[in-house]
């Protein structure tokens, strides 16, 4: 490889939390090759930082270029490729942000669009524990339900009229939970 | 005959990530193990997850332990999760029954699947139906409690007035549980009407007073004169008592939206700060190696999961930096509708502006004060006339109960049930190496309070007689359940060679043969008893290999106990 493809920068680099110094330029690369994803910049350098740190702990010793590249490199193919997965995770945070910050502004009460961020939350932290919440069937009819209908004109009509359909067929979700749930 | 019975019981720390699960046979069980191995965490613990809460200390024990008992009535399964103050009562299945948080819900729960229905009256005499301490007081011989001359094997039982008596008259069946229901009703309309009384004295005091003060007001003034100060005043006063409605609504909305808001904040800044442990985890591992450190399974791991789970974290915390904005300004309009009660202040000085309003030589006040005087002496007879009433009512309420409450005694009964009761303990101190003594005088509620070694042994055999007596029998429905007996370590007071295999022998032979029976020991014993339970790493109660188990076991219904908790907060309308 020409040694002129190489571009060495000095940088002030924290030791417990590395990618930090990473998320700026991971910004720049998502905006300008997929803007939709610009906002998952740290997600993006967490995990390649899982898979890039993995490979600089084998300590074997490498018999050749090929071994020491196939065992410890990582470069600009599989860059591609983690962009390529990336890519394929919606941004579900500026989503959620920007359907609460248009409930607000169609006017839904103060208190109730509190209740409904608390119960997203809570959706959200089940969810990254693992922990699931609802059955398959109420997933299906939820979907079921999403894919015939939008939000176009009223996003809180939208969430009040999903939630008095849900509310009939599965009462033990409360309703606020039920506005979360889309 | 209704039988409860102890299964098993779970013990999960999260914080340790260790979990032990330990199951009982429903006959006898012995839990060997030296100091500081955890018999008597593991007893105490049965308990505390029921809501009885025992006496003593365990140290070094994670109190932020999730624990789960799994018991039966009869052929019904249940169990029962507890998690800090949370429980939640769940069928065989795993199917939610019941979940609280308070207290108080806790105990209508456990007394309505045990059948217990004992009412004794607290501190107060308010009438309060009897807790889990209660129920389980005959039974439990706690180490740090029970082996001395009082009733201390639970914390706050000192919250009933003198309990032990109607308990163990209730389990022994001397007195039903409608006298003691028919007692405490009783107890609280006397406190009522003793309350009645001093009301209606002081009441005759304030009439007399004013009865003597009445002619210096002097003659009745008209109120004609003041037509526009008085509509002004209803005006305002409506006005006010409007004002102050509409922000006491709004202020327990916006009170109760920021102590969810905050609850909730707390909560999902742990699960994140779980996660940033789990993101170091596959740091230091790495995708192509990704071996759960808890139970070994090897996962297949892809970067697009990783992904997922990194965005996951990244749309709760942007979920979290936003509720911390509507926290303040929850907070800022908190702070807004208290400078608006200070408004009303102001409204306040209106309306004493208005009463000092003078037309000649009158106030307006004066108006106000004579129009007072004249109905106020009405209104102490109309009053006055209300309590006789009420005196009147409760007595004939306390006569009644006392008629009801005699039917109750039956001394024929009484006796007989004394009288196996004394035998039995008679009998049990000459099975331990006790001297015999007369115990033709003993009663049921009165523990043996000797010094010495002879002190456990006189105790033992005191709970021996209590639970010949508590045998159920029969099958009436109402009779109240057989219940599991725990002793915790029989060995007190330096037991010697002659003392300590007589104590073993009599808990492997003597104890009533329908009865689960759990004894904790430190030594291995000969007896006979149908399970065994070693303990034996010292401060090793938990292991670390059982967690992964116990842990998906457990999180399932952790999950459904605090959804359906939250679900009755949130459903609860301001």
């Amino acid at each position: 490889m020409p040694l002129a493809h190489l571009y060495l920068e000095r940088t002030t680099v924290h030791p417990d939390a590395p990618e930090d110094a990473l998320i700026g330029r991971a910004n720049l690369l998502l905006t300008s090759r997929s803007p939709a994803h610009a906002a998952q910049a740290k997600t993006l350098v967490q995990s390649l930082f899982v898979s890039v740190s993995a490979k600089g702990r084998h300590t074997g010793q490498c018999q050749t270029m090929e071994d020491l590249r196939k065992r410890r490199g990582f470069g600009r193919i599989d860059l591609q490729k983690s962009l390529s997965e990336l890519e394929k995770v919606p941004d579900l945070a500026s989503l959620r942000a920007t359907w609460m910050k248009r409930l607000a502004d169609e006017g839904f009460n103060f208190l109730e669009h509190t209740r409904v961020e608390v119960a997203l939350s809570e959706l959200e932290r089940e969810r990254l524990s693992g922990i699931a919440s609802t059955t398959e069937d109420f997933q299906a009819t939820l979907a079921a339900w999403v894919s015939q209908n939008s939000p176009d004109s009223s996003l809180k009509s939208f969430l009040m009229s999903g939630a008095e359909q849900l509310t009939t067929q599965f009462p033990s979700i409360s309703r606020i939970r039920l506005y979360a749930h889309y | 005959m209704k039988n409860l019975r102890f299964s098993d019981i779970a013990l999960l720390s999260s914080k340790e990530r260790k979990a032990r699960r330990i199951e009982f046979h429903p006959g006898s069980n012995l839990i060997l193990g030296l100091n500081h191995t955890g018999k008597s965490t593991v007893t105490k613990m049965l308990f505390e997850t029921l809501g009885a809460l025992p006496t003593g200390k365990l140290d070094g024990w994670d109190h932020t332990a999730t624990t789960c008992v799994v018991l039966s009535i009869d052929d019904v399964e249940y169990r029962v999760l507890r998690q800090g103050d949370h429980r939640a009562l769940f069928d065989a299945e795993g199917h939610l029954i019941s979940a609280a948080t308070r207290s108080r819900a806790w105990v209508d729960t456990f007394n309505s699947i045990t059948n217990f229905n004992l009412i004794l009256s607290d501190k107060s005499e308010n009438t309060a139906p009897a807790d889990p301490s209660c129920f389980f007081l005959p039974f439990y011989i706690n180490q740090d409690g029970s082996w001395g001359g009082t009733w201390s094997t639970f914390k706050f039982l000192s919250r009933f007035k003198s309990p032990t008596q109607p308990i163990l008259e209730y389990f022994s069946q001397i007195t039903p549980s409608e006298y003691y229901r028919a007692k405490s009703a009783k107890d609280g309309f006397t406190t009522t009407l003793a309350e009645n009384d001093r009301e209606l004295n002081a009441l005759r005091r304030a009439k007399a007073k004013l009865s003597r003060a009445l002619p210096a007001i002097g003659p009745k003034i008209t109120s004609a004169d003041f037509e526009s100060e008085i509509a002004r005043l209803t005006k305002e006063i409506n006005l006010l008592n409007r004002q102050q409605e509409e922000l006491r609504l709004t202020a327990l909305k916006q009170n109760e939206a920021l102590s969810m808001v905050k609850r909730e904040i707390a909560v999902a800044e742990l699960t994140l700060a779980e996660y940033k442990q789990d993101a170091h985890f596959l740091d230091r591992r790495g995708l192509d190696e990704l071996i759960c450190p808890t139970c070994g399974a090897e996962h297949d791991e892809s970067f697009l999961g990783t992904l997922e789970y990194a965005e996951d974290a990244r749309s709760l915390e942007s979920t979290v930096l936003r509720l911390k904005a509507s926290q303040a300004l929850l907070e800022s309009e908190i702070e807004k509708a208290n400078g608006k009660r200070n408004e009303l202040s102001s409204t306040y000085e209106a309306l004493d502006e208005l009463l000092q309003t003078k037309k000649g030589e009158m106030k307006f006040s004066d108006i106000v004060r004579s129009l007072g005087a004249g109905s106020a002496l009405d209104a102490f007879d109309a009053q006055e006339h209300d309590l006789e009433d009420k005196a009147q009512s409760l007595l004939s309420s306390i006569h009644e109960l006392e008629t009801q409450m005699k039917t109750y005694i039956n001394k024929k009964r009484r006796k007989e049930i004394r009288d196996r009761f004394r035998d039995a303990y008679s009998n049990a101190r000459g099975l331990l190496n006790l001297p015999s003594v007369d115990t033709s005088k003993y009663k049921i509620h009165s523990r043996p309070d000797l010094s010495g070694s002879g002190r456990p042994r006189a105790i033992l055999a005191y709970y021996a007689a209590i639970w010949t007596i508590c045998s159920p029998n029969g099958n009436d429905d109402l009779q109240p359940p057989s219940v599991p007996l725990v002793i915790d370590c029989p060995n007190q007071q330096g037991q010697d060679s002659n003392n300590l295999p007589a104590i073993v022998s009599f808990l492997s032979t003597r104890l009533p043969s329908h009865a689960q029976v759990i004894v904790t020991f430190e030594g291995n014993v000969p007896d006979k008893f149908d399970r065994r339970i070693e303990l034996s790493e010292p401060r090793g109660l938990l292991r670390e290999n059982e967690f992964a188990v116990v842990s998906a076991e457990l999180d399932g219904l952790v999950a459904k106990m605090n959804e359906a908790l939250l679900l009755s907060q949130t459903n609860v309308q301001p």
